[in-house]
């Protein structure tokens, strides 16, 4: 069962829509309470795509919990009073997302309203007026009556149930929440009728796959609550990435942001909703061709641990991919961290997509250089969306070594691994236009590392 | 909290508060009656396919399953046709297109339904699909005869022309994307009747086909519509098939049914905005003014007529935009295809008419290097200019409009910083489109325009408001409730605007053609206006007590919930004091509007009439960037200057500007649907198909209403407002090709297709690269059509 199906069907809390069901629109948005660091962290998330079990010991609004009876939420007062609701459908998503933003920024800007709306589709106002209503919000994002719910975290057991049965409530048969490594090597051991038990983590894929494109799973293991699994950091010389990082926190990571910029630019992949549960190990274990954080660490050289109940193994992630979702992990294997080298000089990550915000890319790359002297010592180039996994342009990194970074080595570069590749056509581009773009991308990746003219 | 209630201001959405709390009822959040089954869809799994056998057996042994249901369980006709009856609502023999239900199955819950859906065994051959219009005009399968529109002589013209262009124009498709999805809860009652709760547009179309599938009479089914989640022209038409499969299964299982598609089901299986392919040839003199214009409209209509025909005539009815045409010759063909029956879509074939003209008149302003906006206001229609149909056009005013939006925009600035930002940019170019619309106002089948309302004022003051239109985001209810707050004299909390509901407001149009507030406002206000004339004498009585002069009845002011004689305002009763006075003296407090609008006609087969009651104007300007290394577009600026009348409510209509924008905005550019050779669309999911998101809006966006009409208007002088602006989003379309030329030799023509992708903006970009190698110059005289 959904949070989605949960609040609305059991609680009749129908204030929460569903608009898409597959993470697109926003019209589910929920907002999610966790204790942290001794205040309460309210997170964005798509309830259509979160698993029920999720929400247990977290503090969760809905819509209908926004107002202190008669007196709307200064949110609330602020989207009725700019007249940023039409038809209403999308508003309690709207409302909610503005909500986890205001929890956190007293005084949001521009920018930081619009990364925490870019997953809130409305097809009624053209935004205008809802811009203009977050911007008139007045008065505290938490009221008192919200403080003394969310107190109530502290009494509820830190564990739900290890298994949740599911009769009926598609897409699960069995959903398990093993507490520790042991319990959770013994379910990746359940027989999944042909099907292996699936890891789950975010879900933002697996529950996409389950529910629209009809390919639901037996048995899923979530990891959440496995104690110890770690999340980010630094050590020897690479950051240590854990299974569970969503993306939200990699975006936290100061130290991301400045010393690995490729893997920065590639976690602003999706929406908010989607970042604040959709992890970078998930991202790469659905194997898609063109994942923003495959793409961006495999120009990184990034190495994976991995897990099974016999130890861990490291693999760089050259070798993990094997074929169209087809990877190197066992089907007893988790990716237990993501170990990207510090050291590049200099990185970047670009995708090209038909729309800006929340959209999977047509052609993505990324390039990672060290530099010394003043010419390229190294370099990696990866390119998504060209063939049916991420890949590497061999020629096209050789090309600049040796080289001063100008752009007519870049230029060449991006010739090289356009005469390197053979997409194919489909939804998101045609073939020709995924080659012209290898180019561009290329003379674009030298722009941003290294160029400052417009 | 402010609460303004007159005509003119701009009072809080009379459903906002339950819209930000969560406690607004759509359809499928009212709670669900006891034994409610769920429906679910069995489709053709071709585009076109010869039906072999529906063997329903195993679904019915499935878990949960009440019934399935397939045409020989239709106690009526299966024929849910409407202007035209071709549309069966299972198809017998052959499935016209991909997903087309043959079947449906109910059950006791969603996901049984879900299952059991997939076990109906369907046996069918694959027939050769027709999906172009191409194909089916080569086919000559046309959904009636061509259409034609014929001012002056177009033939002999030509040669008087100092210039002539030709070219071929497409435009694309578009998914509504309406957020809530096609939805019907379908409840038997006693003695053969069923309640439809639909998310239609159109109540009386419903119940009128859900009662001839049926078998039964009108009487016996009643729709009821409270709001829908967007509509936008996608529940007018097609809301009815999903409203008639509900009715069945209600009607054969005898409990109440709710049929909900999810987004998947959604895209795939409704029809969408029709794509056109139009042939054009325009001649102009030296000063740019159009000397004739010959174009051929061709509409893509999918595997039903649907409102096809419609749809393809306000398309010519739209072809000569805002323009004056001396010869003009349209011709409209609306072409049988296997796609879901494309359907009504905010402009209703209008943005495509428009669209052609508007890249000849891009075209004419590069071949004379004239200002596109100087161009365009040249050939703007002027007081008593007729159209080709031969409607005079009263109270143009766009060469004022566009004198505005050129001030507005700081035109002459703007376009010298384009310039220098081009001249520093080698990455990224900006460019200028102008377009300015003209929109005729009224259903362009006459009898269509006509409305009713039911107001009653109880014992206490307070008014029930039953009127004929749809709520569905446009605030419809909103400016209907200030028409009968303005009458009565009341303010807005003491009215409740009830659903639509086919035994309140029976024989009601569909909300559509931006008719809704124009139609139902007149309707409410004629309702109001009775009741308000037995009152006053009432009134005049309660304020002669203890007083020598008795008001005159006709003289008595109603305001703000206070009755009061106008030479002693501060000696007033109050409104609930007088209603109940009225009640106890045997008053009715009741009554019935009806409005229809006058001299309203349009001749078909002479391509002649006056079908429109009056026309809404405008212009608007957008500034694009186009990043010329990946063919993505950015909106730098967009003003609009739009003409309203004289505005119920400018808050509303301002945001029906903007979402407007924003819809046409996607339209022309990202929002792309193709589909494979099987007639399958491709991006048939929010993950593949894109509409603007709130990062799409532009850097600086200007909506500037205006009011020049004084005569020629409705409602208390106010206009519709829904589709015209729509069309402004094309102007990123133009801004667009503006911005490709800074890279392009001076006057070249740029061969742009329509979406404007990024994929075929880079597609252009490396033409022009291509083409400046090859031939170091661009040809210069009837080059490419655009």
């Amino acid at each position: 069962m959904t949070a989605l199906e949960y609040v609305r069907g059991r609680r009749g809390l129908t204030g929460t829509k569903e608009g898409c069901g597959e993470g697109d629109c926003g019209a589910c948005t929920i907002a999610v309470g966790e204790r942290k660091i001794g205040r309460v962290v309210y997170r964005a998330v798509n309830s259509c795509l979160c698993p029920a079990v999720r929400l247990h010991g977290k503090h969760v609004v809905t819509i209908e919990g926004l107002a202190d009876g008669a007196t709307l939420h200064p949110i609330q007062k602020a989207v009725l009073e700019n007249h940023a609701t039409q038809c209403g459908f999308c508003t309690p998503g709207v409302v909610m997302s503005l909500f986890c933003l205001f929890s956190e920024r007293r005084k949001p800007t521009d920018a930081e309203i619009r990364d925490a709306l870019e997953g809130n589709l409305c097809r009624c106002t053209g935004y205008e007026s809802i811009l203009t209503a977050a911007k008139a919000v007045k008065g505290p994002a938490v009221p008192p009556h919200l403080k003394k719910a969310a107190a109530l975290m502290e009494s509820l057991p830190a564990r739900p149930l290890t298994v949740v049965p599911g009769v009926g409530d598609e897409p699960f048969c069995g959903y398990h929440v093993p507490d520790n490594p042991e319990k959770l090597f013994e379910t990746l051991e359940l027989p999944g009728g042909g099907d292996k038990c699936r890891i789950i983590s975010g879900g933002t894929d697996l529950m996409v796959a389950a529910k629209v494109h009809g390919r639901p799973f037996i048995h899923a293991a979530d990891i959440s609550w496995i104690p110890g699994l770690p999340h980010i950091g630094e050590m020897d010389g690479h950051i240590s990435i854990g299974a569970l990082t969503t993306f939200a926190g990699i975006l936290e990571s100061q130290n991301v942001k400045e010393r690995l910029p490729a893997l920065h630019a590639a976690a602003l992949i999706g929406s908010a909703q989607v970042r604040n549960v959709a992890t970078l190990a998930g991202n790469i274990a659905n194997a898609s061709p063109v994942a923003d954080g495959s793409v961006a660490l495999l120009a990184l050289g990034a190495r994976l641990v991995l897990r099974s109940a016999s130890g861990a193994r490291k693999l760089p992630l050259d070798e993990f991919f094997l074929g169209y979702k087809k990877t190197a992990l066992g089907d007893r294997e988790i990716i237990e961290t993501v170990e990207v080298p510090l050291g590049w000089t200099q990185s970047s990550f670009i995708k090209t997509s038909k729309r800006e915000a929340v959209d999977i890319a047509s052609v993505s790359s990324a390039v990672a250089v060290d530099i010394e002297k003043g010419r390229i010592r190294k370099a990696r180039i990866s390119l998504g969306g060209v063939a049916p996994f991420p890949v590497l342009s061999e020629k096209a990194a050789e090309h600049l070594v040796g080289k001063k970074p100008s752009e007519k080595a870049f230029e060449e570069a991006g010739r090289i691994a356009m005469s390197e590749v053979t997409p194919i056509s489909d939804v998101r581009g045609s073939a020709a236009y995924r080659k012209l773009l290898v180019r561009n991308q290329m003379l674009m990746h030298w722009r941003r590392m290294f160029d400052e003219t417009p | 909290m402010k609460r303004r209630d007159a005509i003119g201001s701009s009072p809080l959405h009379l459903s906002g508060e339950l819209h930000v709390t969560g406690r607004t009822r759509f359809v499928a959040d009212e709670p669900r009656p006891d034994g409610m089954l769920f429906v679910k869809c069995v489709g053709s799994p071709f585009a076109h396919a010869k039906i072999l056998s529906i063997d329903p057996a195993p679904a019915l042994s499935s878990e949960g399953v009440r019934a399935v249901l397939s045409a020989g369980d239709i106690p009526g006709e299966n024929q849910i046709g409407h202007a035209f009856l071709d549309e069966p609502l299972f198809p017998v023999g052959e499935a016209m297109w991909l997903g087309q239900p043959l079947a449906i199955v109910v059950a006791d819950d969603p996901e049984h339904a879900r299952e059991a859906a997939a076990l109906v065994g369907v046996e069918c051959e694959e027939l050769p699909p027709v999906l172009s219009i191409d194909e089916a005009l080569a086919k000559g399968d046309l959904y009636a005869p061509e259409r034609r529109i014929v001012r002056g002589d177009v033939d002999r013209a030509w040669e008087k022309c100092d210039h002539v262009v030709e070219g071929v124009v497409g435009s694309g498709s578009q998914e509504h994307l309406y957020l809530e999805t096609q939805v019907c809860r379908a409840v038997p009652g006693e003695d053969g009747e069923t309640t439809l709760f639909s998310a239609t547009q159109a109540t009386a179309e419903v119940q009128e086909i859900a009662a001839r599938v049926l078998g039964v009479d009108r009487k016996d089914v009643t729709v009821d519509v409270r709001r829908l989640g967007g509509a936008f022209g996608g529940k007018e038409r097609a809301a009815t098939i999903w409203a008639c499969l509900a009715a069945l299964a209600a009607f054969k299982t005898r409990r109440p049914v709710e049929l909900r598609l999810t987004r998947h089901e959604d895209m795939r299986w409704t029809g969408k905005r029709h794509p056109f392919e139009s042939r054009y040839k325009a001649g102009f003199n030296r000063d740019g003014r159009l000397v004739a214009y010959s174009v051929e409209l061709n509409a893509n209509g999918g595997a039903y007529a649907d409102l096809s025909m419609a749809i393809l005539e306000r398309s010519m009815l739209h072809a000569d935009n805002a323009y004056h045409i001396p010869n003009a010759r349209i011709v409209g063909r609306a072409c049988r295809t296997n796609l879901p029956p494309n359907t009504a879509f905010r402009g209703f074939g209008a943005p495509q008419g428009v669209f052609v003209i508007e890249t000849v008149m891009d075209r004419i302003a590069r071949r004379l290097g004239l200002d596109p906006i100087e161009v365009r206001a040249r050939n703007a229609y002027r007081e008593g200019q007729e159209t080709p149909y031969g409607q005079k056009v009263h109270e143009p005013c766009h060469p004022g409009l566009l004198a505005c939006l050129k001030k507005n925009a700081d035109y002459t600035r703007l376009c010298r910083d384009i310039g220098k930002f081009n001249s520093n940019n080698r990455r990224c170019k900006r460019g200028i489109g102008v377009v300015p619309v003209k929109f005729g106002v009224s259903f362009t089948s006459a009898f269509l325009n006509q409305a009713s309302a039911l107001c009653w004022v109880y014992g206490d003051g307070t008014v029930s408001l039953s009127h004929g239109g749809i709520e569905m985001g446009q605030e419809v209810n909103t400016k209907v409730a200030q028409v009968v707050a303005s009458v009565l004299g009341v303010t807005l909390d003491r009215i409740r605007v009830e659903t639509s509901n086919t035994k309140r407001t029976g024989n009601a149009s569909p909300t559509a053609a931006t008719t809704g507030s124009d139609l139902n406002g007149n309707a409410a206000r004629i309702a109001a206006e009775q009741i308000l004339a037995r009152l006053r004498p009432v009134a005049a009585g309660l304020l002669a007590t203890g007083n020598r002069r008795k008001p005159a009845a006709d003289r008595i002011m109603f305001q703000k919930n206070k009755v009061f004689d106008p030479r002693n305002p501060r000696r007033f009763v109050k409104f609930e004091a007088l209603a109940h006075e009225a009640y106890m003296r045997r008053v009715a407090l009741g009554a019935h509007g009806f409005y229809r609008t006058p001299g309203v006609r349009f001749d078909r087969a002479k391509g002649k009439g006056t079908p429109f009651y009056y026309y809404v104007f405008g212009c608007a300007l957008a500034v694009a960037e186009v990043h010329l290394l990946t063919g993505n577009v950015r909106l730098e600026r967009v003003h609009i200057v739009h003409e309203t009348g004289k505005s119920l409510n400018p808050a509303i209509d301002k945001g029906q500007v903007e979402g407007a924008f924003m819809q046409g905005y996607g339209w022309a550019t990202f929002e792309e649907l193709v589909h494979d050779a099987k007639g399958r669309y491709l991006a048939d999911t929010t993950s593949t198909y894109k509409i603007p998101t709130i990062k799409d809006l532009p850097g600086v966006f200007d909506v500037d209403l205006v009011v020049r009409n004084r005569k020629h208007a409705s409602v208390f002088g106010s206009k519709g407002i829904g589709e015209p602006p729509f069309i402004y989003g094309e102007a990123a379309y133009f801004a667009i090709k503006d911005a490709l030329r800074a890279i392009a030799p001076a006057g070249a023509e740029i061969d742009l297709p329509m979406p404007a992708t990024p994929e075929a903006v880079l597609e252009a970009v490396e033409m022009i690269k291509q083409q400046e190698v090859a031939s170091g110059q661009w040809p210069m005289e009837n080059g490419d059509p655009a």
